[in-house]
């Protein structure tokens, strides 16, 4: 098992590519928090799913825009299992909208949950993370902040800024033995993008190299071995999971 | 672990501790290895099964002339009697040992810079054609360390990702699956010929501040290697301890 015993962090994984990634992770060994907002139904399915796997998981609310609730997340985490070794930061906003209809409380919330988010959860986990000198912290970006995208702008920004923050956070820890890697997906057949990728199917077949939509797994399956031992040496890197798209 | 069991995996002109960490695996998991070196660089056998014999695996080694297209076209076949098929490619371009630091254009005059590109390109050649037929294959390209000073390496990195990316699109469609590991320092690897400031570059510029570990090398190709890296296609992963973020 590549992830025996770990302890991860998954946000925004109560369904789509964090619940996938979550159980891929608790497959291949690892105790799992499964964090949520609004879903409590569905986490707490994930947590079940999980168990039966033989691992345990918890379900854990929390806003991870608001800097409180995501320490709070972080000091339950840290009571149940004592250790966090993984955080997958996955919670996103997809926003699709012109840039001149967009509202600036939409921007904003792009921002909060999409950047924001992520700099609360991995600010939460580094500490331990620095006294266990050891962690893996991987940034669920996406194709958008890689090669942008019409009608993206808050969102793709969003995800630009993630880049940015894994390389950068990647070069400040990689002597502490943590590493911090981001994950960009390209179509990938799950709720957020279902619609989108619904009414552009067949010029998506026709731009994916690959000729078909990812899924989910496939990006799980990323995770994990990004999470793994074998991926010690991995640091600041940003892997294109789309099909071939972004050649 | 990785499911390469009854796969046919060829390695190409591998640094000799890599490539028998590679094969030990692979066959460990009961999978067909071939290792394939140029006739010239003679002597590896030894040292590259020495180990996965002592475990009692089973690897063939083949040194062969594959100084063109048709001697390299004559190996795989050869191989392909061994093995029905080949499943899996790593294809491994070595930087050559020497010291080839471009402070300006005038410097590079009369260096002997000559990268293997075309056993290189002549294994892509001669394999991507058996692998189009069963419309599904693996393909690994891995490259050594590239550091900005040293020509020689940029060269060699940057021709492996640009061939992994453009074929990877034109692979993509027909189920194969091409991808590249781009190398930084290894542990145990002898760099002071070739690189002289390497331990300056090592505290300066590497956020890992320290070589890989073999099996931090030999991870990600086999990850590369395996199904487990669904819907990647031409990507290069870069495994050098952030050298390059």
């Amino acid at each position: 098992m590549l992830l025996k015993n770990r302890v991860a962090i998954v946000t925004g994984a109560s369904k789509g590519i964090g619940k996938s990634i979550a159980l891929g992770m608790a497959k291949e060994g690892a105790h799992l928090i499964v964090n949520y907002n609004t879903d409590r139904e569905g986490a707490e399915k994930v947590a079940r799913e999980i168990k039966k796997y033989g691992q345990e998981a918890v379900a854990i609310q929390a806003d991870i825009s608001r800097g409180e609730a995501v320490k709070n997340m972080v000091k339950l985490a840290k009571e149940k299992f004592a250790r966090i070794d993984i955080l997958v930061n996955n919670a996103g906003l997809m926003l699709e909208k012109y840039l001149f209809r967009l509202s600036d409380e939409e921007w904003q919330r792009c921002m909060d949950i999409n950047i924001n988010g992520a700099y609360f959860c991995s600010r939460a986990c580094l500490l331990q993370m620095l006294r266990q000198q050891y962690g893996k912290i991987i940034n669920i970006t996406s194709l958008s902040g890689v090669i942008g995208n019409a009608g993206h702008t808050a969102y793709g920004a969003s995800k630009a800024a993630l880049i940015g923050f894994t390389k950068s956070l990647a070069k400040e820890v990689a002597r502490k033995n943590i590493n911090v890697n981001a994950i960009a997906p390209g179509y990938i057949g799950t709720g957020m993008s279902r619609n989108f990728i619904r009414q552009d199917k067949g010029l998506l077949d026709k731009i994916i190299p690959a000729g078909r939509i990812g899924k989910a797994e496939e990006v799980a399956q990323l995770a994990v071995f990004l999470a793994s031992e074998q991926a010690g040496y991995i640091h600041g890197q940003v892997i294109n999971i789309d099909g071939g798209i972004t050649l | 672990m990785f499911g390469f069991k009854g796969k046919g995996i060829l390695i190409v002109n591998c640094l000799p501790r890599i490539a028998q960490a590679l094969a030990g695996i692979f066959a460990e998991e009961k999978a067909k290895v071939f290792m394939l070196y140029p006739a010239q660089d003679g002597g590896y056998g030894k040292e590259i099964l020495a180990a996965p014999e002592a475990k009692g695996l089973e690897i063939s080694l083949l040194e062969r002339p594959l100084s063109s297209l048709a001697l390299f076209k004559r190996a795989i076949s050869e191989i392909k009697q061994a093995s029905k098929n080949i499943d899996i490619l790593i294809n491994y371009v070595p930087t050559p040992k020497v010291n080839m630091r471009a402070a300006g254009a005038g410097q590079l005059a009369g260096l002997p810079f000559e990268p293997d590109f075309p056993l290189f390109h002549n294994c892509l050649n001669a394999v991507a054609p058996l692998m189009l037929k069963k419309a599904r294959g693996r393909m690994v390209n891995v490259a050594g360390i590239a550091i900005r000073e040293y020509l020689h390496y940029m060269a060699i990195r940057n021709e492996v990702a640009s061939v992994t990316k453009t074929l990877g699109r034109e692979l993509a469609r027909k189920n194969i699956y091409m991808n590249a590991a781009l190398l930084g320092l290894l542990e145990g690897e002898d760099y002071s010929q070739a690189m002289p400031r390497y331990l300056e570059i090592l505290s300066l510029n590497l956020p890992a501040q320290r070589p890989a570990k073999l099996e931090e090398v030999t991870g990600p190709i086999l990850f590369l290697a395996s199904d487990k890296a669904g819907y990647l296609f031409g990507e290069s992963l870069k495994v050098d301890g952030g050298l390059s973020a």
